[in-house]
């Protein structure tokens, strides 16, 4: 949760009680340090926004998915226009190979769609998801020694719990969670369904939850009630 | 002898007349309610809050942001030009960008959970503001979405209705201080409002012709009645007579033929909440000390009286007149919001009009029709949307203003029709879907149990046009609203006994 607010004493109160506003001004001394890479370049195209879950597009998509995906792509801003190139070809790419095998009898539903396209991954292509997140991190990783012990599976699901523009992960178990932003339209990568089907049919029930929410529900134990 | 012809002048005795008087019908009500705000019957609640906020600004986030980007895409301001930023806490100093996001307003009048954990240990005395506004202007108005919260400051924010919970994008800049100065602001705007006669079937041109006795019904318009507050009460006699005059008055017993025709046009009552009064101290027989509690609670203080005198008023319109009722928030339901519909237990009476409960997939409503609290349906072919007045009253606790039509069209441009839901306004934790959204515009949107009569057209960027109605209070005001279905013409009467 964001810490408490600032009340500061400021002049900005000032600024909305009496109604005048100062005219702005982008030439004031900036007090926090930016990286500026010149004022003549296009400060937007060179500026990034920082890394969030990177919706990784699959290599397999169906046809109207892909539509969705590209509308979706005309609408953002410069800064990702590279971004939005790259996937643009391996989608291309990948249209051609499909229209190959494409699978005569589809499910109705959109998650049996989901699923169908889900149970076509295996191991190989959780791993290779995995390691492009990881090579994307520019920093070091720090806890290294901490994470040794988890599997990829659980560290692609943590990853997943996470991200948190497909909402909170407490209080909902991981597979609704998928669903649910599936269906608000916000491209959930498709891999971690695939991981999350996968231990299902192994029976593994515990990674049902999020960790977070495993955590945060847990009680100590010989705690009394308050 | 004198027979009665020789002295029939029209002062004295007349015969009857020859031609029976005209029966006159009421006209049918093309009817079908949509279960929007119906919630299972099983529900739990181990769902967090957030996921609500998360639902609505997952759904609006994208038709803002075309609308902002329709509006700002490329426009220079002091030699910067604008551009979109995907979160809001990537607004950078000094350099100019919009950002969609939710409001939240820090109010310290607002109640606070922690405050009043706090407060436990002192034995404070809660105090209850009417309003959360603080004249000192020690409100703040931040945007926050899933990455955090950014403070807005700026002259522009004092032209706009605000309040916790609406969806909309700024364009500005980020000061020294480390707030947001917002130039410009951008709602979403009316939905894309359907048609008339979407879901029920319009009737067709040849009714008219083939019974000669409807084509003078067919001519003149259906009404529907809206009444609310009525505040049926076992202490308080105040508005009884006048709750006597307007079931007269609807069933048409009162007034002579000319008006009773005029009163065949209305073709359903909307009781829109606060149905059933708050029981007064004195009704709970305070002094008493309960002497027995079986089963949890005091038989001896519930005062059935009220529930008994509205199942009387209810049984008594029923057969001519179908009703819908949405509870309030002193009826019987539910306290958060949606409110679900009053049981039909609690009339036992008026029971024999609702429809039977029936396993199979959702039969006619009806006669009698229980809904939820808000309510959405479709009424002669229009798409009305209705609460009980607690998302209206709650926002004008927001704001420092009682322009409650201006807030109501707020609502209709925000998209939603309960935004300070889950904030101050109790709501149910939901999940995976949230009713309070609106994918659709709305021909009529009415709000009850207020404490005055108004009522407002608005229009929306695609030709939606809505017709804002605030329902007064009966209790209050005697007054009953009615709706021409033709027109979405308003008029209301007001029943007096002086």
């Amino acid at each position: 949760m964001a810490p408490s607010t600032r009340r500061s004493t400021r002049a900005s109160s000032g600024h909305v009680a009496d109604g005048k506003q100062t005219t702005l001004s982008f030439k004031h001394k900036v007090t926090k340090p930016v990286h500026h890479v010149g004022k003549e370049e296009k400060a937007v195209s060179e500026y990034k926004p920082p890394a969030r879950a990177k919706e990784y597009t699959p290599d397999e998509e169906p046809a109207k998915k892909r539509k969705k995906t590209e509308k979706e792509e005309e609408k953002l801003e410069d800064e990702v226009k590279e971004e939005v190139e790259d996937k643009k070809e391996e989608e291309d790419e990948v249209e051609a190979e499909e229209d190959k095998n494409v699978p005569v009898v589809k499910p109705q539903t959109p998650f049996g769609e989901a699923e169908a396209r889900a149970a076509k991954l295996d191991d190989s292509d959780i791993a290779k998801y995995w390691k492009d997140i990881e090579a994307s991190r520019r920093a070091k990783e720090v806890h290294k020694r901490n994470t040794e012990d988890l599997s990829t599976t659980e560290k692609v699901l943590r990853y997943f719990d996470v991200s948190s523009q497909y909402g909170p992960c407490v209080g909902i178990t991981r597979i609704k969670r998928w669903q649910r932003a599936q269906r608000l339209g916000l491209n959930p990568p498709i891999e971690v369904l695939a991981v999350l089907l996968m231990e299902e049919a192994k029976g593994n029930s515990d990674i049902e939850q999020a960790h977070m929410d495993v955590l945060l529900n847990s009680t100590a134990v010989g705690s009394v009630g308050v | 002898m004198v027979t009665l012809d020789d002295v029939a002048d029209k002062s004295l005795l007349q015969k009857p007349s020859p031609e029976a008087p005209e029966s006159l019908e009421r006209s049918e009500s093309k009817y079908q309610p949509l279960a929007t705000f119906a919630l299972p019957k099983e529900r739990n609640y181990h769902q967090q809050f957030a996921d609500v906020y998360f639902i609505r600004l997952a759904k609006i986030k994208p038709i803002v942001e075309e609308i902002a980007h329709a509006a700002w895409e490329g426009t220079v301001v002091g030699g910067e030009t604008a551009t979109k930023v995907d979160r809001v806490l990537d607004v950078r100093q000094g350099q100019l960008c919009w950002v969609v996001g939710t409001v939240y307003m820090e109010m310290p009048l607002k109640p606070s959970v922690l405050e009043d954990i706090s407060h436990d240990r002192w034995i404070a005395a809660p105090t209850t503001a009417d309003k959360y506004y603080s004249p000192d202007g020690g409100d703040k108005i931040m945007l926050e979405d899933d990455s955090g919260r950014l403070t807005l400051v700026g002259s522009i924010l004092k032209d706009y209705f605000l309040v916790t919970g609406c969806i909309i994008a700024v364009m500005g800049t980020e000061n020294a201080h480390g707030e947001f100065e917002v130039l410009d602001l951008k709602f979403a705007d009316l939905p894309p409002q359907p048609d008339r006669w979407r879901l029920s079937q319009a009737p067709k041109a040849k009714e008219e012709d083939v019974e000669m006795s409807d084509v003078s019904s067919g001519s003149r318009s259906k009404k529907i009645a809206i009444v609310s507050g009525l505040e049926f009460s076992g202490t308080d006699t105040s508005h009884a007579m006048e709750l006597n005059l307007l079931l007269e008055f609807l069933l048409g017993e009162a007034l002579g033929p000319a008006a009773q025709s005029e009163l065949s046009q209305i073709s359903r009552l909307i009781i829109a909440g606060n149905s059933i009064a708050k029981p007064s101290d004195t009704d709970a027989a305070g002094d008493k000390k309960p002497h027995s509690k079986k089963y949890g609670y005091d038989a001896s203080s519930y005062n059935p009286l009220p529930a008994q005198l509205f199942d009387g008023f209810l049984a008594e319109i029923l057969p001519t007149m179908p009703v819908t009722l949405l509870p309030g928030a002193l009826d019987p339901a539910n306290v958060s919001y949606p409110q679900q519909p009053i049981h039909p237990a609690m009339f036992p009476r008026a029971r024999a009009y609702v429809s039977p409960p029936s396993t199979s997939s959702p039969s006619e409503p009806g006669w009698f029709d229980n809904v939820t609290n808000p309510w959405e349906g479709e009424l002669e072919g229009w798409r009305v949307l209705g609460t009980g007045g607690q998302n209206l009253d709650d926002i004008c606790r927001y704001i420092d203003n009682d322009d409650r039509l201006g807030m109501m069209e707020a609502m209709c441009r925000w998209r939603c029709s309960a935004p300070t839901a889950p904030d101050t306004l109790w709501s149910y934790p939901f999940q995976d879907d949230e009713p309070f959204t609106m994918k659709e515009c709305p021909h009529l949107y009415f709000v009850g149990c207020q404490p005055e009569f108004g009522t407002k057209v608005i229009e929306g960027p695609q030709g939606q046009m809505v017709r804002l109605i605030l329902v007064p209070s009966f209790a209050a005001t005697k007054e009953v609203v009615l709706v021409d279905t033709e027109t979405l013409d308003v008029s209301r009467v007001k029943i007096t006994t002086s």
